[in-house]
């Protein structure tokens, strides 16, 4: 069994190759000129991801915080959190879809996309200190 | 029977009384009324059946509330990560999507990845930590 670890590091690993990858293919690919920008991003995206990773497991060690760190009420917290964003920002797409699809708010998808984004972010955030303020989830 | 049910059985009511208000009201567009209608008789039938499935008894304990925190939570950052994809893509002109396409296929990889992470939660038993 691989540990959650070298998972994360393999998706970094996969990223920054796939980046690469895309690089060396692109005169093949359609749009070729926007090729490299997503390469650049992924590439990015990955090496920073596997630093990242490594970086807060090798603080992890030093420090030996892990257990203290991620215990069973942060989790929860961490899972409930997350569902309540789920079910707002699911409630928050069915109504953008709703007023547009009846031409009640017309918009782009870009601006739709976005909006939907900073919902489930916000609403995250917004829980996530709620629920650390609380310090528990009780009967919920 | 359950306060949960009986408000979820009202609730269906109203929308469906607010879809057939609609459709008579506003003719033109026959879409809104519809998915309202939809909505209601969906929220009117799911709670019938959890009546007559659990009755006054309990339909969740601890460990299914936790599969089911657990599943919405990764279906989240699935739905995060499709979204960061799709405004990607669109930026840099690879997909070009229409506004009614791109919520659609929202609510579709929010829906669905939910009912698969918390069927695969269920099926494993418990959640892994």
């Amino acid at each position: 069994m691989m540990t959650t670890l070298r998972w994360k590091l393999l998706i970094g690993c996969c990223a920054t190759v796939v980046g690469v990858l895309l690089i060396l293919i692109r005169d093949w690919l359609p749009q070729s000129q926007k090729i490299p920008l997503l390469s650049i991003l992924l590439i990015m995206g990955g090496l920073s991801y596997v630093v990242f990773v490594l970086m807060k497991s090798w603080y992890d060690k030093k420090s030996d915080v892990s257990e203290v760190i991620e215990d069973e009420r942060i989790l929860k917290i961490k899972a409930y959190t997350f569902m309540k964003a789920f079910l707002f920002s699911f409630t928050i797409v069915c109504i953008l879809g709703i007023l547009n699809f009846s031409r009640l708010w017309v918009m782009d998808a870009r601006s739709a996309i976005m909006i939907v984004i900073f919902t489930m972010g916000g609403s995250s955030l917004l829980l996530s200190w709620y629920y650390n303020r609380q310090g528990d989830i009780n009967g919920k | 029977m359950k306060s949960k049910n009986s408000c979820r059985i009202i609730t269906g009511a109203l929308i469906i009384t607010g879809g057939i208000i609609t459709l008579l009201v506003i003719p033109e567009t026959p879409s809104l009324g519809t998915m309202l209608l939809a909505g209601g008789i969906a929220f009117l039938v799911s709670s019938v059946i959890n009546h007559r499935k659990y009755g006054d008894e309990p339909d969740s304990d601890e460990r299914s509330r936790k599969i089911a925190a657990y599943g919405l939570s990764r279906a989240w950052m699935t739905g995060v990560l499709f979204m960061f994809c799709l405004i990607w893509l669109d930026a840099l002109g690879m997909l070009r999507l229409g506004t009614q396409n791109a919520l659609v296929a929202s609510v579709l990889v929010l829906a669905f990845s939910a009912v698969i992470y918390q069927a695969w939660l269920f099926r494993k038993g418990d959640v892994g930590i």
